[in-house]
């Protein structure tokens, strides 16, 4: 699937796999004209401690969506090494 | 002494770019990034339960708002049905997440007098196992429907961070007969109120951006004449009754003007007016023919229809007229363009162009440049953006009827107003009302 970010591909995956399946908006309504960039921070076991959006989309009704989205997610998964990357990932999300 | 305290100060300066480009640092090792593009789904789930003892009321809540959700172009109801969850307990959120439902909407009636009703409802974020509150309405029986109506707009915002619409209303002329008549209703068409009937057209209501006025052109003189119309009390003052035709009332975004067509000096031509009658100026001075103004967002600017370029086609001016900086041509895509109105953010440009003989409903980005049609239909008239700029409402035909429908802004949710009559036409989508 070619993941876009620095991050480690295969991980990128993972996450993305994870957190795209909670994202629940209407794609073609997309009103903005950037994507939604999200510091997140991690415990040490996945957990999601905290969100920001660093730069919002020009989509309020977006950048909802994908806060709702990583909230229901509450973990990120780790590497196929049983480590994270980094605990403070940036997430880039756009509709389509 | 002194160079004790510069070396100090240059230490600890130093020891603060240090600090200072070690959290620099930081950052730029914490800039790992994952770029995720696309969606999971694009209806959010929702289970919106038979609000307890609904059956003493004398139409259903519950119903309202699901119709409301659903035609919101947002949600998909996961439950149909009459079963009712209780508004005290907290829900069992894995049986709901196991049932396919991201929310779910618990409700409930109680009667306080002969016809006077407290409804409660609460909402529960279900992947998030988090209540986020519901509100309690006390309501007599025929006010029933706006608080459905408030309900699902709560539920909008709270779940998707946008206001609703279906606590806003329509105005649209219903003809009868030989009879016309102004009406105001629900965001959904229902619940229908005539604000005046006559014998002659009424056309082109426009709403006070406060939603407490409409002004509109009445025939009834057997000549145009504008008038606005309060509809709390139902008094209605001529606003132009100029010699020859007076047409096309907007209004500007701080109610204190409208911008108007009058034919009074030959051609038509585009004027601003207070809203008090006072203050008639003329804004546009062509040789040909220049209607329906409209304002722009910002009130800086009147858009309006001109045929000055051989077809009708949408120009902008000042709002002060086209004496300060000219027109400026905005619709360059289809040979003849009508109708402009303008999103509530500005954003986009909604009109009418004449395809090969088809008069169709079109949306163009004023920033990109873009445009696209938002309907496949013939007949389009009216257009009219919701205040919430996600939706466009305007008159259509369906089966030699003229219908009312509503299309979303990207064109892909679209319905037909399920209202009596069969010249259904003119409507205008009113503003948020708080």
């Amino acid at each position: 699937m070619g993941a876009g970010g620095n991050a480690p591909p295969g991980w990128s995956d993972k996450v993305i796999k994870k957190v795209r399946a909670n994202i629940t908006f209407n794609a073609d309504s997309f009103k903005g004209n950037k994507q939604t960039v999200i510091q997140v921070k991690l415990a040490p076991d996945g957990a999601i401690l905290t969100r920001v959006i660093t730069s919002g989309s020009g989509d309020s009704a977006w950048d909802q969506a994908v806060l709702s989205a990583i909230d229901a997610t509450q973990s990120l998964p780790k590497d196929d090494n049983g480590a994270f990357p980094t605990l403070t990932p940036e997430l880039k999300l756009k509709p389509k | 002494m002194t160079k004790t305290i510069a070396r100090s100060v240059i230490k600890s300066a130093l020891m603060f770019l240090a600090l200072g480009l070690g959290m620099m640092s930081l950052p730029s090792q914490a800039q790992m990034s994952i770029e995720i593009t696309g969606v999971g789904q694009s209806l959010y789930p929702i289970a919106v339960m038979r609000f307890k003892d609904e059956a003493k009321l004398p139409i259903g809540v519950t119903d309202i708002i699901r119709q409301d959700l659903a035609r919101s172009g947002y949600f998909k109801n996961t439950e149909n049905g009459n079963a009712s969850e209780s508004v005290e307990d907290t829900p069992n959120y894995k049986a709901w997440a196991a049932r396919g439902a991201d929310a779910l909407v618990v409700g409930s009636v109680v009667q306080t007098g002969p016809t006077q009703f407290e409804i409660q409802y609460k909402l529960f974020d279900v992947r998030k196992s988090l209540s986020l509150g519901g509100l309690n309405l006390n309501s007599s029986a025929d006010n029933l429907r706006a608080v459905a109506h408030k309900i699902a707009d709560d539920i909008i915002l709270k779940l998707l961070g946008e206001r609703g619409i279906f606590s806003t209303r329509l105005s649209y002329v219903i003809k009868e007969g030989k009879r016309y008549r102004l009406v105001i209703s629900d965001a959904d068409g229902q619940n229908i109120r005539t604000a005046m009937s006559s014998g002659e057209p009424i056309i082109s209501p426009s709403w006070s951006p406060d939603g407490k006025k409409v002004a509109y052109v009445s025939f009834e003189d057997r000549k145009p004449v504008i008038y606005v119309h309060e509809l709390a009390t139902g008094r209605r003052t001529p606003l132009s009754n100029q010699k020859g035709n007076n047409s096309a009332p907007a209004w500007s975004g701080d109610g204190k003007k409208l911008a108007i067509s009058l034919s009074k000096d030959g051609n038509t031509q585009v004027y601003s007016i207070n809203a008090d009658g006072t203050g008639l100026t003329r804004l546009t001075r062509g040789q040909t023919i220049d209607t329906e103004p409209q304002y722009s967002a910002d009130n800086r600017y009147i858009y309006f229809t001109s045929d000055r370029g051989g077809s009708p086609q949408i120009y902008r001016m000042s709002a002060e007229g086209e004496q300060v900086e000219g027109a400026k041509r905005i619709t360059f895509k289809q040979g003849f363009v009508t109708s402009p109105r303008i999103s509530p953010d500005g954003k986009y440009l909604a009109y009418i162009a004449n395809i090969g003989g088809a008069f169709r409903l079109h949306i163009l980005n004023l920033a990109t440049g873009d445009t696209q049609a938002l309907t496949n239909s013939s007949s389009d008239e009216s257009p009219s953006f919701a205040a919430n700029g996600r939706y466009v409402l305007y008159s259509t035909k369906v089966g030699g009827k003229r219908v009312l429908a509503a299309v979303s802004v990207d064109g892909n949710s679209k319905q037909v107003l399920s209202i009596p009559g069969s010249d259904v036409r003119q409507p205008s989508w009113g503003p948020f009302m708080d």
